[in-house]
C-alpha cells in the first residue's frame, strides 16, 4: 500500500467515525463547557470585587482577630494635625509589642479616638492604612532579621492644634461641643467635646468610663449628642416662613409684650423682655419669642414637614464619625401649642451639633453643603501621599436665595441683636445664638452657630455650652476667639 | 537572605501556580506534540518548586523540622504519581496526572499549615487510594460486565445513603458519616462515584421513556436522602451530575429545563418545610446579626478572604484557623487568605483545566457508557469545587462539601482520586483499543 492511500483511508475511517460521534452528543459536552465557564468565571469576578470592597471594612470588625497578627509585624502609623503636629504615634516595646501615645493627651480624644479597646475616630476611620504596612520587600526582611516592626501608613488630619486648644480651655469644666469647619471645602478644623478623658490611659480607665454612663465621657457630644435647638431653630422657623410667604415677610409687623398667647397657652420672651414694635429682621436679630410664636402659628404643618426634611430632620447626615440622627416631627397631629413651642426651638425637637453645622455651612456656601471630612491625606513612611482626600460636594440644602436671605437675617444678629459681642475691625461676621432652657427655673444651655467673614464665608462654628447661661453671653465670645485665632493665621 | 526569602515566598508561589495554571490551558490551544511535552515538563517543576518552597518557608519560619520531613515526603509522594503510573501505563494521561500531583501537593502543604499530623495522615490515606486506584485500572482492562450491573449500583448506593440516614449521627446539624470502629467514613462522597456508574449503564443505550423514568426516580430517590440527612451540598451535587449526565444521554435541552424547573420546585417546598435549608438561605442573604452563633463561621471565612488581598499574607503568617472546619470545608478561605488570591484563582483554573480534559476525554469516546461515566467524573468533581469555594465566599448558600484532592478528610481524598483515575483508566482502555484497531488496520 502506498502512504496515500494510508492516509485516504484513514480520512474516510475518521470521517465516518466523526459522523457517528459528533452528533448532538459532543454538542452537549460543548454547552456544559460554556455554562461552568460562565459559572466560574462570574465566581472569580465575585471574589475580586468582594475583596476589594470589603477587605477594609473587615479588618476593622471586632469579630476579627488578624489585627492582632499585623499588629506583630506592622508597628501602627502616626496621626498629624494639618501643620504636621503629631496627634498620635506608637513606639516599638523591648518584648516586641507596642504603645499608643496621644502627646495632647486628653485634647483630641473624641476626634481621633482611641485603638486598643475597639477602635473609634480616625484610628477606626483610617484603621486600615495605620496597621498596613508601607516598607518594601528588603526593608520588611532587614525589618525581620533585626526584629524591628515595619513602618506603617500615617495619617494627616485637617485638624488645627490652636482652634482645638482654644475650644477646649473654653469649655473647661463645662459640659458642651464645638465644632469648627471649613465652608467652601468641608475640612474639620476642630471638634472638641466635654467631658473628656486621656486616651493614654484608655485601658486602665476603661472600667471605670463604660461604667459611668452619666457623664458619658465616651460620648462625642459633637454628632452624638442631641439638644433642645432653642433659638437657634428659629432659622429653620424663618426659611419656613420665608418658604411660605416669599418677600412678604418685608411687611410682617408685630408688637412684642414679652409674652405671647393663645388660649390657655402663653410663650414668654427670654426673662420677658418686652421687644416692642419688630418687624421680621428685628424679631430674628433680637430673638423675640413672641414674635416667632406668632409666625410658627401661622405655617403650615405639611410644608414646614418637608423643609424640615430637606435640612436633614429624622434623615441620616453625611457624617463620618458615629452619630444620633436629630429628631422633629410635625404632621397634622401636632397641636397648636406644640407649633408655638417648636418655632422657637422649645419643645419635643433634637439636634446635634453637627446637625446645626452643616446647616450653617450650607447657608454661608450660598445653599451648597461641602460634606465635612476629617482626614487629609495619607502618606507613606518616606512622605509620599498615597491617597488625597479632597473636598466633596453634598448637595443644595436649600437655594442660593433662600441662602441670601437667612444670610442677611444672621448679619443682622451681629450688627443689631444678640451677638454684638462678635463686632471688630478685622473681619464681618453673622450667625444666630440661643439659649435653650432645659428645665423650669430657667437655666439655659448657651448655643452660637455662625460663619465669617459675612461677605465672603470661610469658616463656620457651631457651639454649645450646657448650662452656659445666655449663647450672647456665654458661646459668642468663643465664637470670637476661634474666629480671632483663625483670621490671624490664615 | 533568609527572611528576603520568607517574605518574597509568597509572590514567587503566585507567580509559578499561575505559570501553571497558563501551562495545563495552553495545551487546548496548541496541538504541536513538542509544546505539549515542554509544558508537561513546566507543570511538573512547578510542582516540586512549589513543594519545596512552602516547606523551607514554612521551616524557617517556625523553625520546626518537621515540616523537612513533610518536605521529603511529598516529594516522594510526586515522584511516585509521576514516575510510576507513567512507568506502568505509557497510555496515561499526563496532563490530569500532573493535576492530580499538583492539586494533592497543594493539598499537603496546606494542610500542614495547619497540623502536620492530619498532614501525614492525608498523606498515607492518598497513597493508599493510589495504590487501590492503580488496581483499578488494571481491572477495568480485563473486565467488561461494568455495564449490566444497574440495580446493583442503585442498590448498594441506596443502601449506603440510607444506612447513613439510619446510623449516623447529627454533628453539626447534618448527618454525614457512619463509624466503623476508630474509622469514620463518609458514604455520600463514594456513592456519587456508584451513583455516576448506574446513570451511565442504564442511559448507555437504547433510551427510552421507561429507563428515564427509572433513572429520575432513583436519582429522585438519593436526593432525598440526602436532604434527609441534610446533606445539602451532597444533595445539590448528586442532582446536578443527574441532570448534565441525563441531557449528555439524551441531547435533549428540555430535560435540562424541566430538572432545573422540578429542582427549583423542589428547592421552595424543601425552603418551606425544613427549617435547616431556610436557615443556610437567611444566613446567606445576611449573616451578620448571627455573628455569634450560626453566622460565625461564615463570616470568619469572610474575615479569612479579605485579609489576604491578592498576595496573601504568606504560610503561617495568618489566622485561618479561626474558622471552624478550616481544613475540610473552608480550605479555600485558608488559600485566599496565606496565598493570596491570585494563587486561590490559579487553583480554580487547574480545576477548569482538568475539567476540560475530561470533557476532551469524553468526547473522544465513541463507548456512551464510558463517554458518559468520565463526563460525570468532571460535572461531579468541578460543581462540587464550585459549591465549597461559592459557599466559602458567600457566592451562593453555603453548605459544607470538601474541595476535590485539597480538602483534609479521608473520604473525600480517596473519592476523588478514585474519580482521577477511573478517568485514567477509561483513557488508558482508549488508547490501547485505538493502538489496536490501528495495527490492524495495517
Amino acid at each position: 500500500m502506498s502512504k496515500i492511500e494510508i492516509s485516504s483511508d484513514k480520512k474516510l475511517m475518521n470521517s465516518i467515525k466523526s459522523k457517528k460521534t459528533k452528533t448532538n452528543n459532543n454538542l452537549s459536552i460543548y454547552i456544559t463547557l460554556g455554562l461552568f465557564a460562565v459559572l466560574f468565571l462570574s465566581m472569580i469576578v465575585y471574589l475580586i470585587v468582594f475583596n476589594c470592597t470589603n477587605s477594609r471594612s473587615f479588618l476593622s470588625n471586632s469579630y476579627n482577630k488578624r489585627e492582632t497578627v499585623l499588629m506583630k509585624q506592622n508597628l501602627r502609623g502616626t496621626i498629624y494635625s494639618n501643620d504636621g503636629d503629631i496627634l498620635a504615634y506608637s513606639v516599638q516595646n523591648d518584648d516586641g509589642t507596642q504603645t499608643r501615645i496621644y502627646p495632647y493627651g486628653s485634647l483630641f480624644a473624641h476626634c481621633i479616638g482611641y485603638s486598643t479597646k475597639g477602635k473609634t475616630g480616625v484610628e477606626q476611620l483610617q484603621n486600615y492604612y495605620l496597621i498596613n504596612t508601607c516598607d518594601s520587600l528588603t526593608t520588611r526582611a532587614d525589618n525581620a532579621s533585626n526584629k524591628v516592626l515595619n513602618n506603617s501608613y500615617n495619617v494627616t488630619t485637617t485638624l488645627d492644634v490652636e482652634l482645638q486648644k482654644i475650644a477646649d480651655e473654653y469649655l473647661g469644666n463645662y459640659n458642651g461641643a464645638v465644632i469648627f469647619t471649613e465652608v467652601k471645602t468641608g475640612r474639620i478644623l476642630a471638634m472638641v467635646s466635654h467631658p473628656t478623658y486621656d486616651p493614654n490611659n484608655i485601658d486602665a480607665m476603661w472600667d471605670l468610663l463604660t461604667v459611668d454612663s452619666e457623664s458619658s465621657v465616651l460620648l462625642n457630644r459633637v454628632t452624638q449628642g442631641q439638644y433642645p435647638p432653642g433659638s437657634t431653630f428659629k432659622i429653620v422657623s424663618a426659611l419656613e416662613y420665608y418658604r411660605e410667604n416669599g418677600n412678604g415677610y418685608k411687611k410682617y409687623d408685630y408688637v412684642c409684650n414679652g409674652y405671647y398667647t393663645y388660649g390657655d397657652y402663653r410663650i414668654n420672651c427670654f426673662h420677658q423682655t418686652q421687644h416692642g414694635d419688630v418687624d421680621f429682621d428685628l424679631s430674628f436679630a433680637k430673638s423675640c419669642n413672641s414674635s416667632f410664636a406668632n409666625i410658627g402659628m401661622s405655617l403650615e404643618r405639611k410644608l414646614f414637614s418637608e423643609t424640615l426634611t430637606s435640612l436633614l430632620f429624622n434623615s441620616p447626615l453625611p457624617c463620618e464619625y458615629e452619630y444620633n440622627q436629630s429628631r422633629l416631627i410635625i404632621d397634622e397631629e401636632t397641636t397648636d401649642y406644640d407649633m408655638m413651642q417648636l418655632s422657637i426651638g422649645q419643645g419635643k425637637t433634637s439636634l446635634s451639633p453637627y446637625h446645626l453645622n452643616l446647616i450653617t455651612m450650607a447657608i454661608a456656601n450660598d445653599g451648597l453643603l461641602c460634606t465635612p471630612y476629617i482626614v487629609d491625606n495619607i502618606k507613606d513612611a518616606s512622605g509620599v501621599i498615597v491617597e488625597d482626600y479632597s473636598a466633596n460636594t453634598y448637595g443644595m440644602l436649600i437655594t442660593e436665595d433662600e441662602a441670601k436671605f437667612l444670610q442677611g437675617l444672621m448679619e443682622e444678629v451681629v450688627l443689631n441683636g444678640t451677638a454684638t459681642r462678635l463686632q471688630n475691625d478685622i473681619y464681618t461676621a453673622a450667625g444666630k445664638t440661643g439659649s435653650a432652657e432645659y428645665n423650669d427655673l430657667g437655666d439655659s444651655h448657651a448655643w452660637f452657630t455662625g460663619y465669617a467673614p459675612a461677605e465672603n464665608p470661610e469658616v463656620a462654628v457651631t457651639i454649645i455650652i450646657e448650662a452656659g447661661g445666655t449663647g450672647g453671653e456665654k458661646a459668642v465670645p468663643l465664637a470670637k476667639l476661634m474666629f480671632d485665632s483663625y483670621f490671624e493665621r490664615y | 537572605m533568609q527572611y528576603l526569602f520568607i517574605e518574597s515566598s509568597k509572590y514567587i508561589l503566585s507567580v509559578i501556580l499561575i505559570i501553571y495554571a497558563v501551562a495545563g490551558m495552553s495545551i487546548f490551544a496548541v496541538k504541536n506534540t513538542a509544546f505539549k511535552t515542554a509544558m508537561a515538563v513546566i507543570q511538573n517543576s512547578v510542582n516540586i518548586l512549589f513543594v519545596i518552597i512552602c516547606s523551607m518557608h514554612m521551616f524557617l519560619l517556625s523553625d520546626n523540622a518537621m515540616y523537612l520531613a513533610v518536605m521529603i515526603f511529598v516529594l516522594t509522594s510526586i515522584f511516585i504519581y509521576l514516575f510510576v503510573t507513567q512507568t506502568i501505563f505509557p497510555e496515561c494521561n499526563i496532563y490530569l496526572l500532573n493535576n492530580f500531583s499538583m492539586l494533592t501537593s497543594c493539598g499537603f502543604m496546606i494542610i500542614s499549615r495547619i497540623s502536620i499530623n492530619k498532614s501525614f495522615k492525608q498523606f498515607v490515606i492518598t497513597t493508599i487510594s493510589f495504590g487501590i486506584s492503580i488496581g483499578l485500572i488494571f481491572l477495568f482492562s480485563k473486565i467488561s460486565f461494568l455495564k449490566k450491573l444497574t440495580w446493583s449500583y442503585a442498590a448498594i448506593g441506596l443502601m449506603l445513603l440510607s444506612a447513613v440516614l439510619v446510623l449516623g449521627k447529627f454533628t453539626h446539624g447534618s448527618k454525614l458519616s457512619i463509624s466503623l470502629g476508630p474509622i469514620s467514613i463518609q458514604p455520600s462522597e463514594f456513592v456519587k462515584i456508584i451513583f455516576i456508574f448506574f446513570l451511565a449503564s442504564i442511559l448507555w443505550n437504547e433510551i427510552n421513556a421507561k429507563k428515564i423514568i427509572l433513572s429520575a426516580l432513583i436519582a429522585a430517590l438519593y436526593v432525598g436522602v440526602l436532604v434527609l440527612s441534610k446533606d445539602l451540598g451532597s444533595a445539590l451535587i448528586y442532582f446536578i451530575i443527574y441532570l448534565f449526565v441525563l441531557v449528555l444521554a439524551t441531547g435533549n435541552y428540555l430535560y435540562m429545563l424541566l430538572g432545573l424547573l422540578l429542582g427549583s420546585g423542589a428547592s421552595v417546598v424543601a425552603f418551606k418545610i425544613f427549617s435547616h435549608v431556610r436557615v443556610r438561605v437567611e444566613i446567606w442573604q445576611d449573616p451578620w446579626p448571627f455573628i455569634d452563633n450560626k453566622g460565625y463561621q461564615i463570616i470568619q471565612s469572610l474575615f479569612s478572604i479579605t485579609s489576604g488581598g491578592f498576595w496573601g499574607t504568606g504560610l503561617l503568617k495568618g489566622t485561618p484557623t479561626t474558622i471552624p472546619f478550616a481544613e475540610t470545608d473552608f480550605i479555600f478561605s485558608v488559600i485566599c487568605e496565606e496565598m493570596g488570591i491570585i494563587f486561590a484563582i490559579a487553583i480554580l483554573l487547574i480545576s477548569i483545566s482538568t475539567f476540560i480534559e475530561m470533557l476532551r476525554v469524553s468526547s473522544k469516546i465513541n463507548d456512551s457508557f464510558y463517554k458518559q461515566i468520565v463526563f460525570g467524573v468532571a460535572i461531579s468533581l468541578l460543581f462540587q469545587a464550585f459549591v465549597t469555594v461559592g459557599g466559602g465566599i458567600k457566592f451562593i448558600p453555603l453548605t459544607g462539601v470538601t474541595l476535590p484532592l485539597i480538602s483534609y478528610g479521608g473520604s473525600s481524598i480517596m473519592s476523588s482520586t478514585f474519580m482521577y483515575f477511573v478517568v485514567q483508566a477509561i483513557y488508558i482502555r482508549l488508547r490501547k483499543e485505538d493502538k489496536k484497531a490501528k495495527s490492524n488496520s495495517k
